[in-house]
């Protein structure tokens, strides 16, 4: 009698995830193998074109260019977020709590809006030329927006939080006295660091590289406000298919593709720091 | 040779460590022992170098290494929850401090194995430490430490964590262990019956001071204080005042005037106030009137408890509060044929020469 009615309630996540998720994804597979329809509509025919036309020089250029910049932001995530979350971690726990909500903060506000925050920022009048021209060290203002800089600045921002905060969970479950037995054993800080924190919090760090890489791979927001014509990610392109172009099929077919590599990748990274012990 | 000089330590207004003076010979078996709170691991973290002294020095070989860090140190220390590295092998483990000084591939191959046959654990050299039952990773623990030829061995309750059987086992082990290595090894218990198996030396500490120093066997048989005899043991209390003294005979009064005699060679004084101390042990039970050389005092069985080989007695007596009374179970010649119960009247009988006299 019990088991049936467990069965029950775990009905409803499972229609959930049907409705919300599944379903979802099954439309965009038939669209991926559909024909534009003349008038912006889907016509379905079978046709793999949307697929063959994804690696047209011109759209696989930004597959590569969406992943360089997605590695890099990662990778500055990862050696910023690490530090903080290691200085965060060992605080006293009042502070501490203090600086995990000051890291979360920046959530309370539309990320739309803290994006077009950082034109004001860095833009040919904004507060970092003011500052520069102010205290004469360049006699220009420079050109900090609409390149990959400015993309790569606003994806570390964005995600930074998603990187700090699965690495404070793996720092806390570590054991502290592991770090004394280390030093006991002649390690200094730096080995210690190396030997022994680093590989106990490697989930935490592959859990944040997952968190951040996806969400970065997909951006179009970011490169759509902050980035030229010369730093547009595959995210915008997608986008564009969607609502300017109305091809939704081949928009569809990037999509699965962009989601195929993207899960290969990451169930491998995943299975390859799996715990081992 | 460790020595300690005049150690405070404290955390803010809490003196966990109070004016410590201590030295601890080499290749010594020592043991910190006293109840939680009473300052001996806050010592041994000192020694090891995760803590600083508040004030004093601690002289390793007459060099003094209060600023040196724990890195720097020849010291070594087995943890109480052992701290193995969970995402390192056994061999990785035992094999930690030797790659960090850089020795040879060769020479570390040697000497990890050859501290993990010491230890019987070589077959299991390529496990991790979750695969290990806890008596194996304690030994993991003490192999990891000894491998790198420490000058002192620190052990933080090592035994703490075993169960009983395994903990006499390791008891007889540690000490082989350290016999044959011939390292000096600092253990910290609140466990009374492992700082008597093991160690040569024994200090018991209370708040943060030295309330006894002595070899293991004199400090159950001559405690210096009340807390001492307490916290070894179990221990009977006869406390009252001298009424009659020469050199070898003496009679003690108690505060229901009635008086007892006993022999030891001491000086009193007339009116002095004295506590006879007496082991559960020293006690016997009787149902008829005990011998001339015997004190005794009726008195009433509470409770009866029984731990195999021998069963401890409560007896309520009129005068003396609840004295408690060892019984053999056996007797070289078989099953001791007297039988006592709960509720049975009894004489407890001892030697007039029986006993240790604590003066206040």
């Amino acid at each position: 009698m019990k088991i049936r009615q467990h069965t029950k309630i775990l009905f409803l996540p499972y229609f959930w995830l049907f409705v919300f998720f599944i379903l979802p994804l099954l439309i965009m597979l038939v669209y991926s193998f559909s024909e534009r329809g003349s008038y912006g509509g889907v016509r379905y025919v079978f046709t793999l074109s949307n697929y063959i036309n994804s690696f047209d020089p011109l759209y696989f250029k930004l597959f590569i260019r969406s992943f360089w910049f997605a590695f890099i932001s990662t990778l500055i995530t990862l050696l910023i977020g690490y530090p903080i979350a290691y200085f965060i971690s060992t605080s006293s726990t009042k502070i501490k709590s203090i600086l995990i909500f000051l890291v979360i903060l920046p959530f309370w506000t539309n990320f739309l809006i803290r994006i077009f925050s950082w034109v004001v920022i860095l833009g040919r009048n904004g507060i970092v030329n003011d500052f520069l021209l102010w205290t004469g060290i360049i006699s220009s203002p420079l050109d900090l927006l609409y390149n990959d800089f400015s993309v790569i600045l606003g994806l570390v921002y964005g995600v930074l939080p998603y990187m700090i905060l699965p690495i404070i969970a793996s720092l806390d479950r570590m054991d502290k006295t592991l770090l004394e037995a280390s030093t006991d054993l002649g390690a200094n800080r730096f080995k210690t660091f190396y030997k022994i924190t680093l590989p106990l919090t490697m989930q935490g760090v592959v859990t944040g590289i997952v968190f951040v890489f996806i969400p970065s791979l997909g951006q179009f927001v970011v490169p759509d406000i902050l980035g030229g014509t010369s730093s547009y990610m595959i995210g915008n392109t997608i986008t564009n298919q969607f609502i300017t172009v109305r091809n939704w099929p081949f928009g569809s077919a990037m999509s699965m593709l962009l989601m195929l590599i993207v899960s290969i990748a990451i169930s491998y990274y995943i299975r390859y720091s799996e715990k081992k012990y | 040779m460790l020595t300690l000089e005049a150690l405070n330590k404290s955390f803010g207004k809490i003196i966990a460590v109070d004016n410590l003076s201590l030295t601890i010979s080499k290749g010594e078996f020592f043991c910190l022992l006293g109840p939680s709170g009473c300052g001996k691991t806050s010592t041994l973290r000192m020694i090891a170098g995760f803590d600083k002294p508040t004030s004093g020095k601690i002289l390793l070989n007459g060099v003094d290494i209060t600023d040196v860090p724990p890195n720097k140190r020849n010291i070594n220390t087995v943890f109480q929850n052992y701290a193995l590295f969970p995402h390192l092998t056994v061999f990785e483990n035992v094999a930690f401090g030797l790659k960090i000084k850089k020795i040879s591939k060769n020479e570390i191959n040697d000497r990890v194995i050859e501290t993990l046959k010491l230890v019987a654990l070589e077959e299991r050299k390529d496990f991790h430490p979750s695969q290990l039952s806890g008596g194996q990773q304690q030994r993991v623990a003490l192999a990891r430490a000894v491998v790198n030829k420490p000058e002192i061995l620190l052990l933080d309750e090592p035994l703490g964590a075993l169960d009983e059987k395994l903990r006499e086992q390791m008891q007889v082990e540690l000490s082989n262990i350290q016999k044959k290595l011939g390292i000096t090894f600092i253990f910290v218990t609140h466990n009374q019956e492992e700082a008597l198996t093991m160690a040569d030396r024994v200090v018991v500490m209370k708040d943060g001071k030295i309330e006894q120093l002595g070899k293991a066997d004199e400090i159950y048989i001559r405690p210096k204080s009340r807390f001492v005899a307490e916290f070894i043991g179990n221990m009977n209390f006869l406390s009252g005042k001298i009424i009659s003294t020469n050199h070898t005979q003496h009679v003690l009064e108690f505060p229901d005037k009635t008086s007892i005699d006993f022999s030891v060679e001491k000086e009193f004084s007339i009116d002095e106030k004295v506590t006879l101390a007496l082991r559960p042990e020293q006690l016997r039970l009787s149902r008829t009137i005990p011998n001339d050389d015997e004190n005794s005092f009726k008195g009433l069985i509470k409770n009866e408890v029984f731990f195999g080989d021998s069963s401890r007695f409560y007896i309520k007596t009129e005068h003396h509060g609840n004295l408690s009374v060892m019984f053999q179970n056996y007797l070289p010649s078989g099953v001791n044929p007297e039988l006592f119960h709960e509720g049975d009247e009894v004489y407890i009988c001892w030697s007039k020469q029986a006993g240790h006299i604590l003066q206040n």
